[in-house]
C-alpha cells in the first residue's frame, strides 16, 4: 500500500558527533572541488528527524562522505592525542615543580611560606588573568583563535596527513583540509574558543597540580624536611596571621595543621627552635607542616582548577552540541537537494485493474439513406465568424454541445431524422482537453449518425498558441486526431481558426463541409476579401486599446494582419530579410527591413516624415512578425536597436516598452501615434494583398490610397471611419487598374 | 484537539478537478516539489492517487491526495443519475452505489478514483482552470463533488494568465452555493495566494484550525528562511568574491612576453575560480527555495536566452545587466574591466596588509605573510574588478527573483526579467566589499569557506543590503517578515 523511495540506511558506522559536522566537511569539500564532486541522490530514513542528521546521512552516502568520516576520526584521535602529550607534560612539570622547589635552605629548614610561593602562587596569578581575560565576552580568545592561526593548524594538519607520496595528492590534500577545517570550526572555533581554550588550560592545571602532589607526597615520604619561615622585612605578626589564614581551608577539609604557637615556633632562627633530632613534638610539627603543604596544594591548586574545568568543559561540550552547520553557504546547495525533507509520497492503489474492454456501442440501423452534410461543435464558444460559420452551402446546423441536455437532444434528432448525414462535421477548439467525455460523445454521435463520415474542425488554434509552446500545441493536435483515429472512425481531422477566417480559410472550409472541391475565387475578389478581414482586424484590435497601444498589443495587431493574408502569410514582405539573417544579427535585420520599406515608399509619401516613420514601423513590425519563433531574440535586440537612434519617437517607440503607462504622454501625441499605429497595419494588410504585382502597381496604389498626412485618431470610431476612406480609395484604384 | 495528530485523524485533503486542470501541478507547488508525479498537456496524466503529506514543525498536519483528472463528469453524472431507485436517495448514497458498480471499475475508472478520494476526505479542492468559460460539464462537476458530502473548495487556477475569468468564476460558483473560493498560479508563485488558500480551507475545515494554523505559520517562515538564505548566499558570494587574489607567477623583468603569458594565465584561473564558485551560488539560491530538482543546472538554469545561460565574463553578461556603457569603455575586451591587477611593490594591498598585520590581528597566517612578502619583492595578484563584483550581484539577485516567483509545477527553464539593479544599490555593495577587499584571508573561493567575526558582520551586512533587492519592501511582506 504505502511505498516510500528511500533507501535503507546502513547504519554501521556512526557519524561523527555533533550532527551536522560530517555535512559541513563535505560542504567544503564541495566548495573547494566544485565540479568534481557529484552528489548522489539519497534519501535519507523516515526516522532522521533533525535537519542536519539528514544531511549527515545524505553525506554518509556519497562515495567522499565516507572517506570524510575516516578522516574526521583521524583528525579527532590527533586531536586527542596531542592532548594527551599535553597532559603528560603538566603532570611531569608539576612533579619537577615539586622536586625542584622542596629543599632545604642554609638554616636546614624549607621556607614554607616560600615553598607555598612556588608552587601556588605562578598559577594563582594565572588563575586571576584567565577570569579576566575569559569571562568578560571572551572577545579576545576568539579573536585570537578566528585569525589565522587555525588556518595555519589546519594547514599544517593536511600537510601532515598527506604522505608527499600518495596519487591523488591535490584531491586527498583538499579532503584533508575539508576536514580539518571542519574539526577545528566546531571544536575550537566561534563561541566554542573560550571554553575549548579554558577547560585545556584548567584541565593542564589540574594534572599540573597533581603531578605536583604525587611527587610531594613520594618525596615528603622518603625524605626528613623541617618547615619553618622567616622574614627580612616583613613584620612577624603579618606572617603569623598569614600562617593562620592560609590554614583555614586545608583545616577545614581535615588536614592536619600546626597550631598558631606551634606556627609561631617554627620561625627560623627563634631560640627556642633548633632542630633537634629527638624532640617528639618535632615530629608532630613535621606532619603538621607538610599536612599545611599538601593541604594547601590540593585546596587551593587542585580543586578550584579541577571545579573550573569541569564547569568549562561542560559548557564547551554544550556549545558543540549546540553547533548548527550554516547550511545556506555555497557548499551545502547540493546536499541541501535531499537534506531537507521533502513531503512523503504515498501511492494508494486501487484493488482491481481494468479487466473488461469496453465494449462498443452497437452502431445504429443502416437501412436509413444519408444525405447532406451536418454541423456541430462542441462544448465551443461561438467563433468571431459567427455560428454556423459560413462555408458556402446548405447544411444541417445541429448547434453546439455542452450540456447533457444538448447532446442527448442533438443524438436524438439525428437518430430520428429520415435520412442519416453522410458527412459529420464536429468542430472543437483546440483549447479544450481532448479527453475521455469528449472522445465519448463523438463516439455516440458517430454512432447515431449511422456511420457518417467524421471531419473534425480544429478552431482556437491561436488562442491555444498564445497559453503555450508549440510542443503542446502540436502535441494536442495529435491528441485531438487521436479521438477520431480508430478503425471504426476513420476521421478526419484539419486545423482551421474560424477566429480568424480569411479567404483561404473558408474555401478550405467549404471543402470540408460539402466535400466538392474547393470553391474558385476571382483573384481580385479574393484579395478584397482578404484585406476586409484585416481591415475587419485592425478594426476590433483598435477598439480594445487604451490609448496609445503598448508593444505586445503593436505585435498582435501585425500577426492578426499578417495572417489575414491566409496561406500567403507564410510569405514575407518583399525585401524583409529571411529568418537565417534574423536569427544571426537581428539589429542588422531589423534595420534593412525598416530602411527597405522607407525606400518603398512612392515619392510622395517619402517626403513625409510622418509617413517615413509608418514606412519604418511597416517594416520593423514585418521583420519582427516574420521572425516569429525566434521573436525572443529579436525582441531582446530591440531596445539597443530603438537606442541607437536611427528610429527613435513615434510609434517605434512604443516598442521599447512592454506597456505603454510609463511613457506619459497627451492627448494629441496619443491620437496621431494611434494614427500612425493604424496607417501603419492597413498599409501592411494592402501589401500583403497586392503581393505578387509589380513593385511600380503597388507604389501607385499606395500613392493614390494614401492621399493625406496619417490621420488622427481619437475615437475609436474614427479608426473604423477612417479605414472605409481607404477601404472605398483602394478599391476604386483597383477597379480603375483592371487587375493590372 | 489534534495536538498529537495521529494517521487515522490527519486531515485530509481530496484535489479533484476536470483533467489538465493543474491538480497535480498544484500539488507540486504545495509540496515544494518539482519532481512529484506527472505533469503535461495531455489529458489523463494521472493516473493513480498519490498523496504529499504537510508537516509542521516535524509533525504531519495534512494529507493532501492527488487524483486522476474528471474526464466524463456529465456521462458520469447521467450514469449515477440512472442508478436512483429511491426518491430519497441522497448524494452519498447514490456515489457509494456508484463506486459499487462494474462501471466503475472500467468505463469511469478515473473518475471514481477521484470520487473515493473526495468521499473519503475532509476537505475536497476542486481545481478548475479559470481560463475556461464556465459550462454545464462544470456544474456537472460540483454536483457530482456535491453529492459526496464534503466540504467543497473551488480552486481557480491559471489566475495570473491573461485571459482568466476570474470574476466570472466566481460569480458562477456563488451562484452554485460555493461562496468561498481560492485562486492560485501554480506557475506563478505567490505567496500570499497560497496563505490565502490555507485561509479558505480553514474557514471550511473547522475541525482542523490547529492544523492548518501551524501550516500557515510554518509556510510564512519557510518563506522567510528562504528569503534569508537566498540573501546570505548572494552575500557570502560577493564577500568571497572580493576577497579572492589570485597571484601572478613571478617573471624575469625583462621578458615581456612571458610576462604577459603568465597573467594571462592567471586570468583564466581566476575567471574559472568565479565561475564555479557562481555556479555552486546559483545552487545556494534554488536550494533556499526548495528546488530539489535532480540536476538543477540543466533542469532549471541552461541554455536559457536569459541571463543566466550567458557566461559571467562575456560581453554579452555586461550588455545583459545593463552595463553597455562600462564595456563600452573597456573597449570590448569584457576582461579588462572586470579584473583588475593588484600591483606589486608597496601598492595600496601591501600597505593594508601590512597594516593589518601591525593592527593587532594576533597572528597573520602564514599564507598571508608569504603574499606580503610576495608583494613587497614586486610579484603581482589578480582580483575581481568592480564590474564583476557588480555582475555578479546583477546576476544573483536576479536569480534570487525569478525563482521567488517560481511555482514548482514550472517546467519551463528560468528566465529571469533583465531588471537592472540600479547604480545607487551597486555602488552601495561596492562599499560595502571594501573590507572584504583587504582580507584575501576571507575568500571562500575554491577553498572551505573561512570563519570569523569580521568577515560574519560583513557578509551580515551585505546580506541586508541584497535581501531588500530581492523582496522590494510591501507593506505586507514586512509586515508577514
Ligand atoms: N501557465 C500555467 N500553466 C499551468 C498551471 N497549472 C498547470 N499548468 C499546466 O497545465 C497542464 C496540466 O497540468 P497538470 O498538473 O498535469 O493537470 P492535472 O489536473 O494534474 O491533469 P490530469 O492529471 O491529466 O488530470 C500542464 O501543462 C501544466 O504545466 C498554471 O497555473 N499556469
Ligand atoms: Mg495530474
Amino acid at each position: 500500500m504505502t511505498q516510500t523511495t528511500e533507501t535503507i540506511e546502513e547504519s554501521t558506522p556512526r557519524n561523527p558527533r555533533p550532527p551536522g559536522l560530517l555535512s559541513y566537511a563535505l560542504a567544503n569539500l564541495i566548495q573547494s572541488s566544485g565540479d568534481a564532486i557529484d552528489i548522489k541522490r539519497h534519501h535519507p530514513s523516515e526516522s532522521t528527524k533533525t535537519l542536519e542528521a539528514r544531511l549527515d546521512s545524505v553525506s554518509a552516502a556519497q562515495e567522499s562522505g565516507a572517506s570524510l568520516r575516516k578522516t574526521i576520526k583521524g583528525i579527532r584521535g590527533w586531536e586527542t592525542a596531542l592532548i594527551i602529550i599535553l597532559m603528560v607534560v603538566f603532570s611531569a612539570s608539576g612533579g619537577l615543580a615539586a622536586a625542584a622547589s622542596l629543599e632545604a635552605g642554609d638554616s636546614g629548614a624549607v621556607n614554607i611560606f616560600w615553598l607555598l610561593g612556588v608552587v601556588l602562587g605562578i598559577q594563582t596569578i594565572l588563575l586571576v588573568v584567565w577570569l579576566i581575560i575569559a569571562i568578560p565576552g571572551g572577545a579576545l580568545l576568539r579573536r585570537f583563535s578566528g585569525g589565522s592561526l587555525m588556518i595555519s593548524a589546519i594547514g599544517a594538519i593536511a600537510r601532515a596527513f598527506t604522505p608527499t607520496g600518495s596519487k591523488n595528492r591535490a584531491t586527498r590534500r583538499r579532503r584533508v583540509e575539508a576536514a580539518a577545517a571542519a574539526v577545528m570550526h566546531v571544536d575550537f572555533g566561534g563561541t566554542r574558543t573560550r571554553w575549548a581554550l579554558s577547560s585545556i588550560t584548567h584541565l593542564g592545571w589540574t594534572v599540573f597540580n597533581l603531578g605536583l602532589l604525587v611527587a610531594l607526597l613520594v618525596i615528603l615520604s622518603v625524605q626528613r624536611f623541617d618547615f619553618g619561615w622567616e622574614t627580612t622585612i616583613g613584620t612577624d605578626s603579618a606572617f603569623k596571621e598569614a600562617g593562620r589564614l592560609v590554614a583555614i581551608a586545608p583545616e577545614a577539609v581535615g588536614f592536619p595543621v600546626p597550631s598558631e604557637e606551634r606556627f609561631a615556633a617554627a620561625r627560623i632562627g627563634a631560640t627556642t627552635n633548633e632542630p633537634a633530632e629527638k624532640d617528639p613534638s618535632a615530629t608532630a610539627d613535621r606532619k603538621d607542616f607538610s599536612g599545611l603543604l599538601v593541604g594547601s596544594v590540593v585546596v587551593y591548586g587542585l580543586a578550584p582548577r579541577l571545579i573550573l574545568f569541569t564547569f568549562c568543559f561542560i559548557l564547551w561540550k554544550r556549545a558543540t552540541r549546540r553547533w548548527r552547520p550554516d547550511t545556506g553557504s555555497a557548499g551545502f546547495a547540493p546536499l541541501m537537494r535531499w537534506g531537507a525533507r521533502s513531503a512523503v509520497e504515498v501511492e494508494v492503489v486501487l484493488d482491481e485493474p481494468l479487466t473488461t474492454k469496453l465494449g462498443r456501442e452497437a452502431t445504429g440501423s443502416t437501412l436509413r439513406r444519408s444525405s447532406g452534410s451536418a454541423l456541430l461543435g462542441l462544448e465551443l464558444e461561438p467563433p468571431s465568424c459567427g455560428w454556423p460559420p459560413p462555408c458556402g452551402a446548405t447544411i444541417i446546423d445541429l448547434g453546439i454541445l455542452s450540456s447533457r441536455e444538448d447532446r442527448n437532444a442533438c443524438i436524438r434528432r439525428i437518430e430520428v431524422a429520415e435520412t442519416a448525414p453522410t458527412r459529420l462535421v464536429v468542430v472543437v477548439n483546440l483549447v479544450t482537453t481532448p479527453d475521455n467525455g469528449m472522445s465519448r460523445i463523438v463516439q455516440r454521435l458517430h454512432a447515431a449518425s449511422d456511420g457518417a463520415m467524421l471531419k473534425m474542425v480544429l478552431t482556437g488554434g491561436e488562442r491555444f498558441r498564445n497559453r503555450v509552446d508549440a510542443g503542446a500545441l502540436a502535441q494536442r493536435v495529435t491528441d485531438w486526431r487521436a479521438i477520431i483515429d480508430g478503425p471504426e472512425m476513420n476521421g478526419e481531422a484539419v486545423e482551421l481558426d474560424l477566429d480568424h477566417l480569411t479567404a483561404e480559410t473558408r474555401a478550405r472550409l467549404a471543402e470540408i463541409v460539402t466535400g466538392k472541391g474547393r470553391p474558385e475565387l476571382p483573384e481580385d475578389q479574393g484579395r478584397m476579401v482578404t484585406l476586409d478581414a484585416a481591415f475587419a482586424e485592425i478594426a476590433v484590435h483598435a477598439r480594445n486599446w487604451h490609448g496609445a497601444p503598448n508593444q505586445k498589443e503593436l505585435l498582435a495587431l501585425q500577426r492578426a494582419v499578417a495572417s489575414c493574408a491566409g496561406a500567403d502569410s507564410e510569405d514575407r514582405l518583399v525585401g524583409i530579410p529571411d529568418l537565417t539573417t534574423i536569427a544571426a544579427d537581428p539589429m542588422a535585420a531589423l534595420d534593412q527591413a525598416a530602411n527597405r520599406m522607407k525606400a518603398f515608399l512612392p515619392t510622395d509619401l517619402r517626403d513625409s516624415a510622418r509617413w517615413c516613420a509608418v514606412g519604418a514601423t511597416v517594416g520593423t513590425l514585418a521583420c519582427l512578425v516574420t521572425a516569429g519563433s525566434i521573436a525572443p531574440v529579436v525582441l531582446g535586440a530591440l531596445p539597443a536597436w530603438l537606442a541607437t537612434g536611427a528610429f527613435s519617437g513615434g510609434v517605434l517607440g512604443l516598442l521599447k516598452t512592454n506597456s505603454a503607462e510609463d511613457t506619459e504622454m497627451d492627448q494629441k501625441t496619443v491620437a496621431s501615434i494611434r494614427g500612425e499605429v493604424i496607417a501603419a497595419a492597413a498599409m501592411h494588410a494592402i501589401l500583403l494583398a497586392m503581393q505578387g504585382r509589380g513593385e511600380r502597381a503597388i507604389q501607385e496604389t499606395l500613392e493614390q490610397t494614401f492621399l493625406e498626412e496619417p490621420p488622427s485618431l481619437t475615437l475609436t470610431n474614427d479608426v473604423g471611419v477612417q479605414l472605409g476612406i481607404w477601404r472605398t480609395r483602394l478599391s476604386h484604384v483597383l477597379e480603375e487598374r483592371g487587375g493590372r | 484537539m489534534t495536538d498529537s495528530p495521529q494517521e487515522s485523524t490527519l486531515f485530509r485533503v481530496g484535489v479533484v478537478g476536470h483533467t489538465n486542470a493543474g491538480k497535480t501541478s498544484l500539488m507540486r507547488t504545495i509540496a515544494r516539489d518539482a519532481a512529484f508525479g506527472a505533469v503535461s498537456p495531455s489529458p489523463g496524466t494521472t493516473v493513480e492517487v498519490a498523496s504529499v503529506k504537510l508537516f509542521a514543525n516535524d509533525t504531519p498536519r495534512a494529507d493532501f491526495r492527488d487524483t486522476p483528472g474528471l474526464e466524463d463528469p456529465i456521462g458520469l453524472l447521467e450514469f449515477i443519475d440512472g442508478l436512483r431507485t429511491d426518491r430519497r436517495d441522497d448524494g452519498p448514497s447514490l456515489i457509494e452505489r456508484f463506486l459499487g458498480t462494474e462501471e466503475s471499475r472500467n468505463l469511469f475508472k478515473n473518475e471514481s478514483k477521484a470520487l473515493r478520494q473526495a468521499r473519503t476526505a475532509d476537505l475536497v479542492l476542486y481545481v478548475v482552470d479559470a481560463r475556461d468559460r464556465v459550462l454545464p460539464r462544470h456544474s456537472d462537476e460540483i454536483e457530482l463533488l456535491n453529492r459526496c458530502g464534503k466540504p467543497v473548495l473551488p480552486v481557480l487556477n491559471f489566475v495570473s494568465d491573461a485571459e482568466a475569468r476570474v470574476d466570472e468564476w466566481r460569480d458562477a460558483l456563488a451562484r452554485l452555493g460555493l461562496h468561498a473560493t481560492a485562486s492560485f498560479d501554480t506557475v506563478i508563485y505567490e505567496s500570499r495566494d497560497e496563505q490565502r488558500l490555507f485561509e479558505a480551507m480553514r474557514v471550511l475545515a473547522d475541525d482542523f484550525r490547529d492544523d492548518i494554523d501551524a501550516l500557515i505559520k510554518n509556510l510564512r517562515a519557510r518563506r522567510r528562511k528562504s528569503i534569508d538564505r537566498a540573501s546570505r548566499a548572494i552575500a557570502e558570494l560577493l564577500v568571497d568574491a572580493a576577497a579572492y587574489l589570485q597571484p601572478v607567477a613571478p617573471v624575469p623583468a625583462d621578458d615581456d612576453a612571458l610576462r604577459a603569458e603568465r597573467k594571462r594565465e592567471s586570468e583564466q584561473a581566476l575567471q574559472a575560480a568565479l565561475r564555479e564558485h557562481e555556479r555552486l551560488t546559483f545552487h545556494s539560491i534554488l536550494a533556499a527555495f526548495e528546488f530539489k530538482t535532480e540536476d538543477a543546472e540543466t533542469a532549471l538554469l541552461e541554455c536559457t536566452d536569459g541571463r543566466l545561460g550567458i557566461d559571467l565574463f562575456s560581453k554579452d553578461a555586461i550588455r545583459q545587466a545593463g552595463f553597455g556603457a562600462v564595456a563600452g569603455a573597456a573597449g570590448g575586451a569584457a576582461s579588462g574591466a572586470a579584473i583588475d591587477l593588484v600591483l606589486g611593490g608597496m601598492s595600496l594591498g601591501a600597505a593594508s596588509a601590512l597594516g593589518a598585520l601591525i593592527g593587532g590581528t594576533f597572528g597573520s597566517s602564514a599564507t598571508q605573510t608569504r603574499r606580503l612578502y610576495r608583494r613587497l619583492r614586486g610579484a603581482n595578484d589578480l582580483h575581481a574588478g568592480d564590474l564583476t563584483l557588480k555582475l555578479l550581484m546583477s546576476r544573483s539577485v536576479d536569480l534570487a527573483r525569478a525563482i521567488l516567483r517560481r511555482g514548482h509545477a514550472d517546467e519551463k527553464k528560468v528566465r529571469p526579467e533583465a531588471v537592472a539593479l540600479e547604480k545607487s544599490v551597486l555602488d552601495q555593495v561596492i562599499k560595502a566589499l571594501k573590507s572584504a577587499r583587504s582580507h584575501p584571508s576571507w575568500s571562500g573561493v575554491g577553498t572551505s569557506p573561512p570563519q570569523g567575526n569580521d568577515r560574519e558582520r560583513s557578509i551580515r551586512r551585505l546580506a541586508a543590503l541584497v535581501r531588500e533587492q530581492i523582496v522590494p519592501k510591501r507593506p505586507e511582506e514586512t509586515q508577514n517578515g
